[in-house]
């Protein structure tokens, strides 16, 4: 693992506690010698965890959609920045480029890239370990309603088990590690369907 | 990019948007009302929009708008379509990605109706959240909440909503049948 994806928030009104966690989790990016892939803000805990991952000698890739330059301002320090059309780009080239997804807190955008990482990893879009760190509880309600699709029959345990929870930051990186290793590597040739039923790929979405 | 929402499908004939998973689920609760809310569509006048109606509870849904007499529009992804055979009486319109279905869910919606689902229904219902918030477009989301379905849900925006994440929820969650049968027949 070589990169490592971040998403988050990016309104600077969330609580203190968070946003220690976001520069945290920045910090342990770089001291653990890995690339960060994010949004490209400037702005709340996406602002907070690149300046930290930055400070502590992280190489972090932004990619921004040009258009939301009024609410969320590109970050002016970082090592590349990819500027893309829309938001769909944003989601495909932020999965292309990491090895791996941390969850920090956010909203519903938030909400959206981690739901749908989670839906590209089922349909075998990729084969990459993703991890919600669940900082002073904050997806436990997520995570009561991933276990209630489960109990009511709309998504299989090997699919419940795409996503890990933990309660740290520190907890966050080697999370990722032991889920590879759990998983194994993607097989040569592409990553396999985690997606039992999947026979084919939909077009527009490439493998990353 | 921002989405003319102000002048949607509405002009025209307003679709009810229903977005679901391809499971019906374990609980009987879940298909009968996705076959309550597809007649009530159809006795409304008014088309079915969805992203598929093979499986699952899309598919009860969307025979309930056929058997009503109504109209069932699939947006579906060419990939998607190649294995999952769609009923005679949909009117289906290929797209090249999911991205594409929901720039036409947004055009086209009056309103966008979540039953019970799983990871593609969660992104679809976090997406359209934070696009009526910024306005990609102007229409209510509503959630069903069948015998507490989307408990965890209703409290995890909450608990954003508490921590300073989310502004103002524009989402809708709802146990009431009534409620959703308002949303169906008066989106506005």
């Amino acid at each position: 693992m070589k990169s490592v994806c971040v998403y988050c928030g990016s309104f600077s009104s969330a609580k203190q506690i968070y946003k220690d966690a976001a520069i945290a989790t920045g910090t342990a990016i770089g001291q653990a010698g890995l690339s960060m892939v994010y949004g490209g803000g400037n702005v709340g805990l996406m602002g907070l965890c690149a300046d930290s991952a930055l400070k502590a000698g992280a190489r972090v890739v932004g990619i921004s959609p040009t258009f939301l330059n009024s609410r969320e301002p590109q970050h002016p320090g970082l090592t590349e920045l990819v500027e893309v059309g829309d938001m769909h780009t944003r989601k495909r080239l932020m999965a292309e480029r990491a090895d791996g997804f941390l969850i920090l807190p956010g909203g519903f955008g938030t909400l959206d890239e981690f739901a749908e990482i989670i839906a590209w990893r089922q349909l075998g879009l990729h084969h990459k370990p993703i991890v919600a760190v669940n900082i002073n509880g904050f997806w436990t309600n997520l995570h009561k309603q991933l276990d209630y699709m489960l109990d009511e029959g709309f998504i299989k345990p090997q699919h419940r088990e795409l996503v890990g929870f933990t309660d740290t930051v520190e907890g966050a990186i080697p999370e990722l590690r032991r889920m590879i290793e759990h998983h194994g590597p993607a097989p040569a040739g592409g990553p396999a369907p985690a997606h039992d039923d999947t026979t084919a790929l939909p077009e527009g979405l490439d493998r990353v | 990019m921002v989405f003319s929402a102000k002048t949607t499908g509405r002009g025209i004939m307003a679709e009810i948007c229903v977005l679901s998973g391809s499971k019906a689920g374990t609980d009987p609760a879940f298909s009968d009302a996705a076959a309550a809310f597809g007649r009530a569509i159809g006795e409304s006048g008014k088309p079915l929009i969805c992203g598929g109606a093979a499986s699952g509870l899309m598919q009860v849904c969307a025979d309930a708008v056929h058997a009503a007499g109504g109209r069932v529009n699939v947006i579906i992804p060419s990939a998607y379509l190649a294995h999952e055979k769609q009923p005679a009486y949909a009117h289906v319109t290929e797209v090249v990605d999911a991205a594409e279905r929901m720039r036409i869910f947004k055009q086209r919606a009056s309103a966008f109706i979540a039953l019970p689902g799983a990871f593609g229904t969660l992104t679809e219902v976090a997406e359209l959240s934070m696009g009526r918030q910024y306005g990609d477009h102007s229409c209510p989301v509503v959630a069903y909440n069948a015998n507490g379905f989307w408990n965890g849900m209703i409290e995890q925006v909450r608990h954003m909503q508490a921590t300073g994440f989310v502004k103002q929820s524009p989402l809708v969650i709802t146990p009431s049948r009534a409620v959703i049968l308002q949303f169906i027949n008066h989106p506005e």
